[in-house]
């Protein structure tokens, strides 16, 4: 062990100073930089989840009174919150309100955006099956069909099935309809009342396959 | 030897012992060290718990909303408890994965709207707004801090817009509600006809002895007996047992002077008092102040000056200031030991010296004084001998139930002795079979203790048995009749019967069946009508999907069929047919109402089957594990 005296000491730890003071000094300002940074960013972001959040229940309230006016408030929320949870729902909302008033153009692009960009597999999922709603409400079956190609996870099958259905009853393919409808009852956890009318109206399947093209 | 250890203990080895006594901390925490709450954990989901206890809790909740439907009650039976439990379990998983997907989405809810919603609760409300001390005071009832109360219903905020973004924003256009409206209003006209199996029946005494014969030969099991017992048995009724009990003038007294307390009110004085409050933790110079405040108020009263109007002007008790310091009549113990020792000690008039208390200095008046007050023997007499009746009955019911219970199982072959030590008879049932029997054979309890396996089998003393009315019983079976089977004489009426009735459903059948197959084959339906037994007619009908003119089945048929001249034949319950030819269908033109409420109950339709497709995709994403050894 080396015997140090407290001169050498200081002279040493001047030294060391003098060598690396710029870089401490400059390593601390950019850590309290990142630090501050990092808090204004969070605080920022924070704001506007917060922000977003305050003006879809707006827009939930506006929607029972004024469809027209909350139209208005979906689209400029749509494209305000992007990056929030409520751009998507936003989308949702503003192609749900389109379609109720007969704007089938704008509900299929919104539907098309959520269902080509959202980041959660359902929601990619339910858009999917409105948008295949919207094209049939506009005399595409052809299209709604090839969409409903797609791969289907388990859990939207029953739904699926049942627009696959409709779909084929519009292009006039009763049988494979009648298939499609069964399939979906036999998926559903209740089949609704709506279901059941659509399959009661193909009849019973034929035996002596009078029906099949 | 510590010195020892801390001089070696550097370097690696210290270290790895480190290490190797963090590593359980780090994989299953300091929880399943100290034994943990992992047997309270019913489910996990995505490694989040669902407890034992939030389990219990949505299974009374659930059970109390249907119990709701049942108008209050449950009727027994009706409930499935491993059912509901499934359910409730299910409820719990869905709503846990929702908080964690709103977590991990980045769903937030913002303070004002938090406040908002808050302001919208009506418990919370007074005169129809938001009253901030009625909410701090409820909380503090239910034990909730106001932040833990907001947390959840931000919570519960974000949840609903989970739920609302899937339900709220399903679209439903026009072309559908057209379509929906078109098959749910479409009146049917269909021709209707309708064959009684009655009318194929045919007459007993067309139904031959050999028919019978092979009838009860070929359905054997069927015609059997239902197995039996006769029971013997030991009941205890505590009705009797508090009648038989006989208690004397002597006791009742003695329990009079015993229970002297309970007949008696206590003495009870009016007063009223001068406060000068002291605060907590005041000085000693506010003290002396306060003090000499009370001396003052004291001599005024002294003095001449009414209490009454010295309380109203100095007195710092509000709630009593205002009435002139009155606190009505009070007991022992209504003011705290200082106040009642000066209090019951005081003359009617008389004013005390300030007396001290953690609220400050106290002046009393005694205003009047009702003395204690004891009922007579006489007026409670009933009601002591009732009590007692009751109390001597009840002791004595659990000395004869414990006895009944051992002598009953110390010797199982025999009820002889269980009888002996009660002083109970021997009773003798009439026959029992496991589904209804008259008597205690009534009682469902009874029948299950009678066909248990240690009773019938074993031939063993049954347990005690609690009847339902408190009632108890032991019961042995004394006669066993297996199943057996019934003669035919026995059973020929009903033999006969049930191949006239099967009989005629046949005929019924292929009546129906023949005319189908000549109506299809382009017969006129009133042609073929015309033959058969029964004075059978058809009807033209105007179907709806919410008839009931006709059979659901019928109706059902009517509904599926293709086009109009198509007909088909049903089936009917009870061996009765029916044939439905459809005529035409017609859709009448929905008004605006109709329309509306189809719009609505279509979103609904698809709003719910969308939130069920998700939260099944949630859950199938999910790794859900279920302790069921738990449940």
């Amino acid at each position: 062990m080396s015997v140090t005296t407290d001169e050498e000491r200081i002279e040493s730890i001047q030294r060391w100073w003098q060598e690396n003071g710029v870089a401490v000094i400059i390593g601390l300002l950019l850590g309290i930089a990142l630090l501050v940074g990092w808090r204004l960013w969070s605080g920022y972001t924070e704001n506007r989840v917060l922000q977003a959040s305050d003006r879809y229940e707006a827009l939930r309230d506006t929607a029972q009174s004024d469809p027209e006016a909350a139209l208005e408030q979906a689209r400029s929320l749509s494209e305000d919150a992007s990056g929030t949870p409520y751009a998507t729902l936003a989308a949702l909302e503003w192609a749900r309100l389109a379609a109720d008033q007969g704007d089938l153009e704008t509900a299929e692009a919104q539907l098309r955006r959520v269902m080509e960009s959202a980041h959660h597999e359902d929601q990619a999922q339910l858009a999917r099956l409105r948008l295949a709603r919207v094209l049939l409400a506009d005399d595409r079956p052809e299209e709604a069909l090839t969409l409903l190609e797609a791969e289907t996870p388990d859990a939207f099958l029953a739904l699926a099935r049942e627009l696959r259905g409709d779909a084929l009853l519009a292009l006039g393919r009763e049988a494979e309809a009648r298939t499609a409808y069964d399939e979906a009852m036999m998926v559903a956890v209740r089949p609704s009342d709506y279901l059941m009318m659509k399959r009661d109206a193909l009849g019973e399947p034929d035996p002596a396959g009078r029906e099949a093209p | 030897m510590l010195q020892k250890i801390r001089d070696k203990a550097t370097g690696w080895i210290a270290y790895t012992i480190i290490l190797l006594i963090a590593i359980p901390f780090a994989l299953w925490g300091v929880d399943s060290y100290f034994g943990g709450s992992g047997r309270q954990v019913v489910a996990e989901v995505n490694g989040e718990p669902v407890t034992q206890q939030a389990l219990q809790r949505e299974v009374r909740q659930q059970r109390d909303r249907l119990a709701q439907l049942f108008g209050g009650r449950l009727p027994e039976g009706v409930l499935d408890e491993g059912a509901l439990r499934d359910q409730a379990l299910q409820t719990l998983i869905r709503r846990e994965l929702l908080r964690q997907t709103a977590r991990e989405r980045g769903y937030r809810a913002s303070a004002q709207a938090v406040a908002r919603e808050l302001a919208r609760i009506p418990v919370f409300q007074q005169d129809g707004t938001f009253d901030a001390e009625r909410y701090a005071r409820i909380l503090e009832a239910q034990r909730l801090t106001p932040q833990a109360f907001e947390a959840d219903l931000a919570r519960g905020l974000v949840l609903e817009q989970l739920e609302s973004g899937v339900r709220g924003t399903t679209p439903v256009t026009a072309p559908r509600v057209h379509h929906y409206l078109d098959l749910a209003l479409q009146v049917r006209e269909v021709d209707h006809l309708h064959l009684p199996a009655s009318a194929w029946a045919p007459p007993k005494e067309e139904i031959g002895e050999e028919a019978v014969q092979a009838y009860y030969n070929e359905h054997q099991d069927r015609f059997r007996a239902p197995e039996r017992v006769r029971l013997d048995y030991v009941l205890l009724d505590p009705a009797a047992l508090e009648e038989d009990l006989s208690i004397s003038e002597a006791e009742l007294r003695r329990q009079y002077e015993m229970q002297r307390d309970r007949f008696t009110t206590p003495e009870e004085r009016r007063a009223a008092q001068i406060l000068i409050r002291v605060p907590e933790g005041a000085g000693e110079d506010a003290v002396q102040a306060a003090r000499e405040a009370a001396r003052g108020a004291r001599d005024r009263v002294l003095n001449g000056e009414s209490f009454d109007k010295v309380a109203r002007e100095v007195s710092d008790d509000r709630l009593t200031a205002g009435q002139g310091g009155d606190l009505g009549w009070l007991q022992r113990g209504d003011l705290g030991n200082a106040l009642d020792g000066v209090l019951f000690t005081m003359a009617p008039g008389e004013v005390s010296h300030p007396v001290r208390t953690a609220e400050g200095f106290h002046l009393l008046k005694l205003e009047s004084v009702r003395p204690p007050k004891t009922e007579p023997f006489e007026q409670v007499r009933e009601r002591l001998e009732a009590d007692l009746r009751a109390r001597r009955a009840e002791s004595r019911l659990m000395e004869l139930n414990e006895r009944l219970m051992t002598q009953a199982f110390e010797h199982p072959r025999s009820l002889e002795p269980a009888a002996a030590a009660t002083g109970l008879e021997i009773q003798g049932s009439q026959w029992i079979t496991r589904a209804k029997g008259e008597g205690i054979g009534a009682l469902e309890a009874v029948r299950k203790a009678a066909f248990s396996p240690q009773v019938l089998q074993e031939g063993q003393n049954s347990d005690l048995i609690e009847l339902p009315d408190g009632r108890t019983m032991v019961l042995r079976v004394a006669r066993h009749e297996p199943s057996r089977p019934q003669p035919l004489e026995a059973v020929e009426d009903r033999i006969r019967e049930r191949i006239r009735t099967q009989r005629a459903a046949e005929g019924a059948q292929a009546a129906g069946r023949d005319l189908l197959q000549a109506v299809r084959a382009g017969d006129s339906l009133d042609e073929a009508v015309a033959d058969l037994p029964a004075d059978a007619a058809v009807e033209r009908l105007q179907l709806r999907r919410d008839s009931d003119a006709v059979p659901a089945r019928v109706r059902e048929a009517a509904f599926a069929l293709d086009g109009a001249g198509e007909v088909t034949g049903v089936p009917l319950e009870g061996g009765d047919y029916a044939l439905v030819r459809l005529h035409a269908v017609k859709t009448p033109e929905p008004d605006g109402e109709q329309r509306t409420r189809a719009r609505e109950h279509l979103r609904s339709l698809y709003g719910a089957a969308e939130f069920e497709a998700v939260l099944r995709h949630l859950e199938d994403q999910a790794d859900i594990e279920i302790h069921r050894d738990r449940l």
